[in-house]
């Protein structure tokens, strides 16, 4: 579980994820947030493997969310706002190995 | 001209090119007990037969070409069984839109035009008819000319799958071997490469972009040149679209594979530089035929594009490929084929075969003859 | 639309970027700075601004050193654009960018890419479970929203790994364990390269301090020759084998990766610059001249993207790359440029012993278990990676159309250096023979519409 290891003062804004309210402070890094909140699943993968974000980066590409209905979105790249929706994304077709 | 009858040869054909029509050309010879040796200065597959957009069409071809296309229909019905391999070929069907009056226009005279020569296969669509076989198409469509049947294959999956049953049924791949001259030796030929000589009866030009340069060791003068025609894909979306769709009166191919990636095509060009086998995206080109993807699905605005990539590929003058014997008995040619070979690969390496063995082809290959740019030095573009 | 063109566009506002905009400005060259986060910075300076603030002193003295310069870049006049992310370069030194959504072409006289490094991929099995991170994923975290994990276990090894273990106890957070795969054989080969290394002595009693402060507060496990994640659909814990043959498991949901950071390339190979592979460093660098100048005269490569050095390492070969640029301008500078190549030469001097003390044993930098995913993006297995080598593939491109690998969104990021590896370890090709993927633009993913808005507005 990610904690604070800073006393957190900013002001606060709301998010939900999968249809769960979470808290946020303005400014806050989205992945950052919602690792704060306890999730680190993001996302399903290809082959309906569990992913999560890794290099809060943005070169890894597994963080990805959608976001008030756009998919792919990198959360380690995006500030928070107040009342996003943002939905675990699953790989669209996942039906086993990929031959494309 | 000399040609040999029965067997071609004791020695084994030297094919050059490992692309989708040497590979297709080693099956067909090694199905009929032929030894070959097929060879290529990179690996199989390795520029545009591995990197095109996969179109299987008989869909916008010049005339002259619809026979040989038909004829390689055939062989695309039965691919999977022929190639020992599973979905090999996605068919469905390829239509080109009309986007606007121009290209309405221009689809009814292209049908007229087809139905005068004794073509039937194109046939128009209307705008009701097009949005409930494609759906999420733009609601200003007009209508389209379509071919039932036509498709979509993997390009690169295909050609090697030619390479691997060439191969289970006896041929013999040298890669990287690059041939450096083709000389007379008696009544055989010598191929020089960089990796040893080998001494055949036949060589088979079918080394695409560098065709040319081949054609020139054997004494053949057969203009062509190389360009790199740029495509993208993109992230995966959910399945929308089975068939295959380009615009009339342009050069956009749009498809989406089975794991939800689209690849499209438009025709523009990148840079190609053949000698060092390196190609260059060129931005504003690639924005281009991604607006007019736009235009035909408006709805992917936010689809991301992964990669953008261009093949190294030969276009001939009048756009229609070289296919027949050389001028010196011995050597037959299989290039150019102007960024529309690939549905054509398997009955091009029919015939090839069928050449190489003296065999009259199924179809009539005069308006490919290598010797019509001898015929006529000025003649202008056929398009 | 005309293109917006510049004398000089700085891709990359990290230590390298931000120093280079100083020496252009100051020589009164009209410049641009493009980069992709929303501050300047960097990576290792990442958040640096708003952290001044309220200073956490966990992050170290080493991190706060980046102030005066992020102030200095601040102030220097250059034109600044963060959220805005380069997707090629043409070989007409055309810069294609995009930014909130609308793509522009700018052109350039000079060019430096500072774009930095990433971590080397490090493969074992299980590592791509949610709760799985990179080290610097870790530390970006602590920087940017001063949040930690309780209870992780941090594996593998080098300089970055202990910086941020030290980070998280002097944080206040337990750290359940370290998990060095430093070996002896590492020892050996740096040892020799020992005295170049006390060339810098702050920073050899920085790292001892960052090591005794680890021993004496978390449990260290040496002599690690394999090491799986567990769990099902998140991290549940590691388990290790030691070189005795002994398994240890270690309970934790949030398990953190390290084992070196390389050069990013993928601009500068989809750029077609010329790259070789270093040997000692055991990564892919750009060809550049003592100054930082390319096989391309218009383009120079600063910072850890031309070799790892460090942050002081990229704020010098940032002044040095700028300084030759502004030379050519018509501004010689050769006292200032000398200095800087010293300057440059004295923080490289502890190179030959970290690199080689911290490079990964073959057995870390190959994956170990079948299932193990080497291709994260295509989810691609080294049971398939294997299965594709053993059909004929010969090369990293011949590879990527048998199996897919490298196919994915992060083109080969965090695949390729491993594939390379397999490939060479199996075909007995020398890495420089086995090559690397043949990267394309765009160099990061653009949306349709985005390229589409070169030319206009997208379709209704």
């Amino acid at each position: 579980m990610f904690k604070s290891t800073m006393p957190q003062n900013g002001k606060i804004i709301h998010l939900h994820f999968d249809g769960e309210a979470i808290t946020a402070f303005d400014g806050d890094n989205l992945a950052a947030a919602l690792l704060r909140a306890g999730k680190v699943q993001f996302r399903t993968a290809e082959k309906n493997d569990p992913r999560g974000p890794y290099c809060m980066m943005g070169v890894c590409f597994e963080c990805l969310v959608e976001i008030n209905g756009r998919p792919n979105q990198q959360a380690c790249q995006i500030t928070v706002r107040d009342g996003m929706m943002i939905q675990r994304q699953n790989a669209p077709n996942n039906a086993g190995k990929t031959s494309g | 001209m000399a040609r040999l009858a029965g067997p071609a040869a004791t020695r084994p054909v030297v094919i050059i090119g490992a692309g989708i029509q040497g590979c297709a050309t080693a099956f067909f010879l090694s199905q009929r007990g032929q030894p070959v040796i097929v060879v290529d200065k990179d690996h199989v597959g390795r520029h545009a037969s591995g990197v095109n957009a996969g179109g299987v069409r008989r869909l916008g071809r010049d005339i002259a070409e619809i026979p040989l296309s038909v004829a390689a229909m055939d062989w695309w019905n039965q691919i999977d069984q022929l190639l020992d391999i599973d979905k090999g070929f996605h068919r469905q069907f390829y239509v080109k839109v009309a986007l606007d009056d121009a290209g309405a226009d221009l689809a009814s005279r292209r049908i007229q035009q087809l139905h005068k020569a004794g073509f039937k296969h194109e046939t128009w669509v209307d705008r009701d008819q097009l949005l409930c076989r494609i759906p999420h198409l733009t609601k200003s469509v007009l209508g389209g000319v379509l071919v039932e049947g036509d498709g979509w294959a993997l390009p690169w999956k295909i050609t090697r799958a030619f390479h691997d049953k060439a191969v289970a049924l006896g041929a013999e791949f040298r890669t990287p071997v690059t041939v450096t001259s083709i000389d007379r030796s008696g009544e055989h030929w010598q191929v020089t490469t960089d990796a040893g000589i080998i001494e055949t009866d036949i060589v088979v030009n079918c080394a695409g972009a560098w065709g040319g340069r081949i054609a020139r060791m054997t004494g053949d003068v057969l203009p062509i040149e190389a360009h790199a025609p740029m495509l993208v894909i993109t992230d995966r979306q959910p399945i929308f679209l089975q068939s295959v769709v380009g615009v009339m009166g342009g050069t956009l191919s749009f498809k989406q594979l089975d794991n939800g990636s689209m690849v499209i095509g438009g025709g523009k060009r990148g840079v190609a530089d053949a000698a060092r086998n390196l190609t260059q995206i060129i931005p504003a080109g690639l924005s281009s035929f991604v607006m007019t993807a736009g235009r035909v699905f408006p709805h992917l605005r936010d689809v991301a594009i992964l990669r953008a990539w261009a093949g190294i590929e030969g276009y001939t003058k009048d756009d229609l490929p070289i296919i027949g014997n050389g001028g010196e008995a011995g050597i037959i040619h299989g290039f150019g084929f102007s960024a529309h070979g690939f549905q054509l690969g398997p009955a091009v390496g029919e015939a090839l075969a069928d050449l190489v063995m003296a065999r009259q082809t199924r179809v009539n290959l005069a308006a490919f003859s290598p010797h019509r740019f001898a015929e006529s030095p000025d003649q202008t573009s056929r398009r | 639309m005309a293109n917006q063109h510049f004398q000089i566009v700085i891709i990359g506002a990290g230590p390298a970027g931000m120093a280079a905009a100083l020496t252009t400005t100051k020589a009164g060259l009209e410049t641009i700075v493009i980069d992709d986060q929303k501050d300047s910075g960097g990576q290792v300076y990442r958040n640096l601004q708003a952290n001044q603030k309220t200073s956490p002193a966990y992050l170290g003295q080493s991190y706060y050193d980046g102030v005066k310069l992020a102030q200095s870049f601040a102030n220097c006049g250059a034109i600044y654009r963060p959220d805005c992310t380069v997707w090629q370069i043409t070989d007409t030194h055309e810069i294609a960018l995009v930014s909130r959504g609308k793509a522009e072409l700018i052109t350039a006289d000079y060019i430096i890419i500072a774009t930095g490094a990433i971590e080397r991929p490090m493969p074992v099995k299980g590592w791509t479970l949610p709760g799985v991170m990179s080290v610097g994923g870790a530390q970006t975290l602590l920087k940017q929203a001063a949040i930690g994990a309780e209870d992780a276990v941090f594996v593998g090894s080098g300089p970055l790994l202990y910086l941020t273990a030290w980070q998280y106890i002097k944080a206040g957070l337990s750290v359940r364990a370290v998990i060095d795969i430093t070996g002896t054989k590492q020892w050996r080969s740096a040892i020799p390269f020992a005295p170049l290394a006390f060339l810098q002595p702050g920073m050899v009693v920085m790292g001892r301090k960052w090591l005794g402060d680890i021993r004496r507060n978390t449990e260290v496990i040496n002599h690690v020759s394999a090491v799986e994640i567990i769990g099902q659909s998140q991290a549940q814990g590691v388990s290790c084998t030691l070189s005795t043959g002994d398994k240890i498991e270690i309970g934790s949901n949030h398990i953190f990766l390290h084992q070196g950071v390389v050069p990013n390339v993928n601009l500068t190979m989809a750029t077609g610059l010329a790259h070789q592979w270093d040997h000692q460093a055991h990564c892919w660098r750009p060809v550049i001249d003592v100054t930082g100048k390319s096989s391309d005269e218009q383009i120079y490569i600063a910072g850890d993207g031309a070799g790892i050095g460090g942050a002081k390492a990229a704020a010098i070969a940032g002044r040095l790359a700028a300084s030759a640029i502004v030379a050519r301008c018509g501004k010689p500078r050769f006292l200032a440029q000398l200095y800087y190549k010293l300057r440059h030469l004295h923080y490289l001097s502890i190179r030959p012993f970290l690199d080689r003390l911290y490079l990964p044993p073959a057995h870390f930098r190959l994956a170990q278990a079948d299932e193990t995913i080497i291709c994260r993006c295509e989810a691609v297995s080294k049971a398939d990676v294997d299965a594709a080598l053993d059909s004929g593939a010969s090369g990293p491109n011949q590879l990527k159309a048998f199996c897919r690998a490298g196919m994915g969104r992060c083109q080969g990021r965090s695949c390729g250096l491993v594939v390379q590896e397999m490939i060479a370890s199996h075909t007995g090709q020398s890495m420089t023979e086995t090559g690397y993927y043949r990267l394309r633009p765009p160099v990061k993913p653009i949306t349709l519409a985005e390229l589409a808005s070169l030319e206009g507005p997208w379709p209704d």
